[in-house]
């Protein structure tokens, strides 16, 4: 269930606490700084202890807040890198809601009894959704289906945990906090809005029909949305057979299986990026459903961003650019887009992109990249390298972060997979 | 000519719910017995067999909205197999939802019968034991499957929770978030606690504190009436008669 207002003022009074705690041994490591000798090895150990009550603190986050503070440490590289993958599995579940919440949440939404709606309903969930959960019924035409319930009151839930989170990045003692600003507002904006866009079903419902409409992509699948059970906060599709990612990988797929795979999950995501300016914006590995024949289930298209018109022939041009060692025009794109400020000199810029550059090109640079035969290459983006980067963007911007969400996010999945993938955004 | 038990009942119930409707309409005070008797069809006497007065129809208006709960709920599939707090959960939301066609009535009908169900009354009692009734069968039930460890239910505690139900009432009647939202959370919160203190087996040691604290606020309130000018007289005669 969705916190009430006082539990809401003591987790903000927490995140305070946290602030204050980590301003305070901030301010004691900044005293003892000119008395010390190994000034070095202090500041290591001070970085650390701070990383770690961040880390202790945005674990703790709920939902969609923890989504976010995934993001932004991901993006500012502003815990170490095993804090970072720890944080990235922190993944909190929500108590599910119980069998009297479920009747609550049909009865008010469906203005009847589940029994009633549903020939038979299982008003214990199957699945957890990222804010609600899925329970199996069949319609009394005798059609399985899976009924995604929202949790009552999520919306301001969403709303208060962005407001601790607002508040634990915007006061804690950490340099590129202060720094980067400006792009953490950019970021936090986006991500709240596509989160709070999850919340209403209804919307959900119609990015599923169109999204079904629009897919020529062999080997995906859409769930087709069954409208008359369907409501802002209940959504009612057909049921779609397959294992998650994850449990299919422990079945030891062959290579060729797991190629397949993942090149249809980078086509699903090019084909509506290029084409339609659109594209499923949450690549998490279980709304994938592996299903006979390796067809892929695509099942939750809460998150789904509409870009502008001309960002994702833009974003092309970036990588081809890339690749020719154009840099003066890539450093125009970005600058177009408001990454990096006009006022910074192109000599600064210039060095900070060199190892990027390469990093970057590298899987468009062969036919077919091997994932299985680089196994380090996404975990370069933890590296000092990388940080480069970090210190010479000034902001982003909104496409850019959904964009980089679910990019990343699925050369993340062909890194698990080590599958094969023919990347390009021709 | 003789009436059967069941057109009784149906005539009952039809007298209810024409009397919540012209209240609703024109308000308690203008809405006569003869009114409702005619609009439901009923002769002008004939009421009377039914009913005394208007108050008595608010009662009995509450009666059988209880009543209309306990049965849906034993007409939900699977009800037995569901956790002690989903059951009372169930329970509680199943008789909002039998109010909430005449929520705005339900504040006119407190006002009437003068509140509460809470207080011992001839008229409360068969609304009371409705409700108790209920409650007990699910703790006995809950006790025998083990989901909580055996505890005395037959006095105070199913009290207690009738008075939690009555000020969850209370807020939903306030409650003005989409589909009284923050009546459920209130529920499942406060439900979570009960629980929380029914499996620990603890409830005896929270009914004791609640009547030391009852007590202690008693003995405060009897305190400060005693500090009024007005009654400096009556606090100098307690003296005196301590």
């Amino acid at each position: 269930m969705s916190e009430l207002p006082q539990k809401k003022r003591a987790r903000l009074a927490k995140a305070s606490k946290v602030v204050l705690k980590v301003a305070g041994q901030h301010a004691v490591h900044m005293a003892k700084t000119p008395f010390r000798k190994d000034t070095k090895k202090a500041n290591k150990a001070h970085h650390e202890k701070i990383a770690k009550e961040i880390f202790n603190a945005l674990a703790t986050l709920k939902g969609t807040a923890l989504k976010a503070a995934q993001l932004v440490s991901l993006e500012l590289s502003i815990l170490p890198e095993e804090m970072q993958t720890e944080l990235r599995k922190a993944c909190y579940q929500s108590t599910p809601l119980n069998r009297a919440l479920v009747r609550k949440v049909i009865q008010s939404q469906l203005a009847q009894a589940p029994e009633q709606v549903f020939k038979s309903i299982d008003l214990t969930a199957f699945a957890a959704a990222s804010i609600g959960q899925v329970h199996r019924a069949k319609s009394h035409q005798g059609r399985e289906l899976a009924v995604k319930i929202q949790y009552p009151g999520i919306h301001q839930t969403i709303e208060s945990d962005m407001k601790i989170l607002r508040v634990l990045l915007g006061k804690l003692p950490v340099p590129i906090l202060k720094e980067k600003s400006k792009m953490i507002h950019t970021m936090l904006a986006e991500v709240e809005a596509r989160f709070l866009e999850e919340t209403d079903y209804q919307n959900e419902a119609q990015n599923i029909d169109w999204f079904r409409q629009k897919n020529t992509i062999n080997g995906i699948r859409i769930p087709e949305v069954i409208p008359e059970l369907s409501t802002r906060s209940v959504l009612t599709m057909s049921m779609m057979e397959g294992q998650h990612l994850d449990e299919w990988l422990a079945g030891d797929p062959s290579q060729e299986m797991r190629d397949t795979v993942a090149q249809r999950l980078w086509d699903f995501f090019r084909y509506f990026f290029m084409t339609q300016q659109r594209f499923h914006a949450d690549p998490n590995p279980g709304n994938y459903l592996i299903g006979p024949n390796l067809e892929i289930g695509v099942i939750d298209f809460g998150c789904v961003k509409q870009c502008e018109a001309g960002f994702p022939a833009q974003l092309a041009r970036l990588v081809s650019y890339y690749q020719a060692d154009q840099i003066d025009e890539v450093v125009s794109i970005y600058q177009e887009w408001g990454l990096i400020s006009k006022r910074q000199p192109i000599s600064k810029i210039k060095p900070g992109l060199k190892w990027f550059q390469e990093w970057v090109t590298r899987p468009f640079k062969e036919e077919l990249f091997d994932f299985g035969a680089h196994p380090e290459y996404m975990s370069q983006r933890f590296s000092d390298n990388f940080k480069a980067v970090t210190d010479i963007i000034d902001n982003t911007k909104q496409d850019f972060v959904m964009f980089d969400r679910t990019y990343m996010g699925l050369l993340n999945i062909f890194q698990k997979l080590k599958a094969r993938v023919r990347l390009s955004f021709d | 000519m003789k009436v059967s038990k069941k057109t009784q009942k149906k005539t009952r119930i039809k007298l209810i719910e024409t009397a919540v409707d012209l209240m609703i309409q024109n308000g308690y005070e203008k809405t006569s017995m003869r009114q409702i008797a005619r609009t439901a069809k009923v002769g002008d006497a004939t009421i009377y067999n039914y009913f005394p007065s208007k108050e008595k129809i608010v009662w009995a208006y509450i009666l059988h909205r209880q009543e209309c709960a306990v049965a849906k709920i034993a007409a939900i599939p699977n009800f037995e197999t569901y956790g002690l707090q989903e059951q009372i959960h169930t329970y509680f939301e199943t008789i909002l939802e039998g109010y909430l066609p005449d929520r705005e009535f339900l504040t006119v009908a407190f006002k009437i019968t003068q509140q509460s169900f809470v207080t011992h009354s001839e008229d409360s009692a068969p609304i009371n034991q409705v409700f108790i009734t209920q409650i007990r069968h699910f703790l006995e039930s809950a006790i025998q499957r083990e989901e909580i460890p055996k505890q005395p239910i037959d006095s105070m505690l199913p009290h207690l929770i009738l008075n939690v139900y009555m000020v969850i009432v209370m807020y939903w009647m306030k409650d003005n978030s989409t589909h009284f939202t923050k009546t459920t959370e209130l529920m499942d919160l406060v439900l979570g606690i009960l629980m929380g203190v029914l499996k620990q087996g603890l409830i005896q040691n929270c009914l004791d504190l609640g009547g030391f604290l009852f007590r202690h606020t008693l003995f405060s309130q009897v305190n400060s009436w005693l500090d009024g000018t007005i009654m400096s007289n009556v606090k100098t005669q307690f003296k005196k008669g301590l």
